[in-house]
């Protein structure tokens, strides 16, 4: 038996010794019901209640932003860290997050000073594309990426 | 303490998982209010259940509530951190992938009583400090990011994290580590405060848990072909694994 076990059992004899169960604290006085809050647990449960209901109500606008009907896309670009004769290899992403599906998507893809385009013929809504762009050996920086166009059809 | 030791340690291998980012910024909103209302009933009958502090108010719905609403906190706060949401970004979508690697934490966050044993481990009275902690605090990591070193995200997030933001990563999980040692009401805290070991004064022992950690994530990569040496890319890979490591050693120590 560990002693942590030994120590409550012989808390539990000692109890009984005492008289028993009638003396025991009721469980809801063990779990402090009875006391206030503190203005630290006020603190706690006024900010959880805002950054719920913050939340609720942004996916509530969010939702109904998407309801209607225009593409949102988003533009993502990093580099891969591969090399293709000696040129960085750079992973573009487009994600449509809106209610619609857009056409030629052309996209700018820029590492220091070599611009390159991308056109993506059709992202669906809920949708993303990614595209490989290799840029010249010697070429380097944070690569960065601009949507330049795109049709809804 | 204990409810938010509860929320990183569920909620951080969520948070570094890619599919998390992207559907929680593609889903349809009403699906993540659903999520959230599934996930808010499973919090109210956690915490009836377990609850992330047994002797505070015994109000499992108010409990529910402040586990639920800090859980969007912490988990923005390490989106932020990680760089998966920035104030650039639009609006709508961090609202989802917030929401997303919230459930998770909300889960964690009611589980926070029952993390570790309240009197401390079996072994508590038995070990001696020191070693036997370093120990426990390498296995507590192997365990909590063995899933995630052979995985692509902590390249991903290493090559977009900036010098600030590793820097904040390490400090955060110095602060965690200590937090749910020595501050939060896990069992064995006095025990902890009152070891005679040097090692145990609780910045060291924080400090070499961490320098565990450290080593068992550089050790992970290395072995799955991630690092290479001493350079720049690889010591960010490794700061980056290093966070849940840290979460991992800490549980791994409040288990002894």
């Amino acid at each position: 038996m560990s002693p942590s076990r030994q120590t409550s059992a012989s808390k539990k004899n000692r109890h009984k010794a005492e008289g028993g169960e009638s003396s025991r604290p009721g469980p809801d006085e063990n779990r402090g019901l009875k006391r206030n809050r503190t203005p630290f647990e006020w603190g706690l449960l006024a900010t959880a209640l805002v950054v719920i209901g913050t939340m609720v109500i942004g996916l509530f606008v969010y939702a109904d932003k998407r309801a209607g009907g225009q593409a949102e896309l988003r533009v993502e670009v990093r580099d891969t860290g591969r090399q293709h004769e000696g040129g960085p290899e750079v992973q573009l992403t487009v994600r449509n997050t809106g209610g619609a599906g857009a056409e030629q998507v052309t996209v700018e893809v820029q590492m220091g000073p070599e611009v390159r385009e991308v056109t993506m013929i059709r992202i669906p809504k809920d949708d993303e594309l990614t595209a490989t762009v290799i840029f010249p050996a010697g070429t380097s920086g944070t690569p960065e990426a601009e949507l330049l166009s795109y049709v809804q059809p | 303490m204990r409810g938010v030791a509860g929320a990183f340690l569920l909620g951080v291998p969520l948070v570094y998982t890619q599919e998390v980012w992207f559907h929680g910024g593609n889903l349809p909103p009403s699906a993540i209010l659903g999520l959230l209302a599934g996930s808010f009933l499973l919090n109210l009958a956690l915490s009836t259940a377990v609850g992330f502090s047994a002797g505070r108010t015994h109000r499992p719905f108010e409990d529910a509530v402040v586990g639920f609403g800090l859980s969007f906190l912490l988990a923005a706060f390490l989106l932020l951190l990680l760089k998966r949401i920035d104030l650039q970004m639009e609006w709508a979508p961090r609202f989802g992938i917030i929401a997303l690697s919230a459930v998770p934490m909300s889960i964690g966050f009611a589980l926070g009583n029952s993390l570790a044993p309240a009197e401390g481990g079996q072994l508590g009275d038995k070990s001696s400090g020191g070693l036997g902690d370093l120990l426990a605090a390498a296995g507590g990591a192997v365990v909590l990011v063995f899933n995630i070193a052979p995985t692509e995200e902590p390249l991903l997030l290493a090559a977009e994290l900036g010098r600030v933001r590793l820097i904040g990563l390490v400090v955060t999980a110095l602060a965690l580590s200590y937090l749910m040692v020595f501050y939060a009401e896990f069992g064995g805290k006095h025990r902890r405060h009152q070891a005679g070991n040097p090692i145990n004064t609780p910045v060291l022992e924080t400090l070499f848990a961490y320098l565990v950690a450290f080593a068992v994530s550089a050790g992970l990569l290395a072995s799955f072909g991630e690092v290479s040496g001493l350079d720049g890319p690889s010591l960010a890979k490794t700061v980056v694994l290093a966070f849940p490591a840290s979460l991992g050693a800490a549980l791994g120590r409040l288990m002894v």
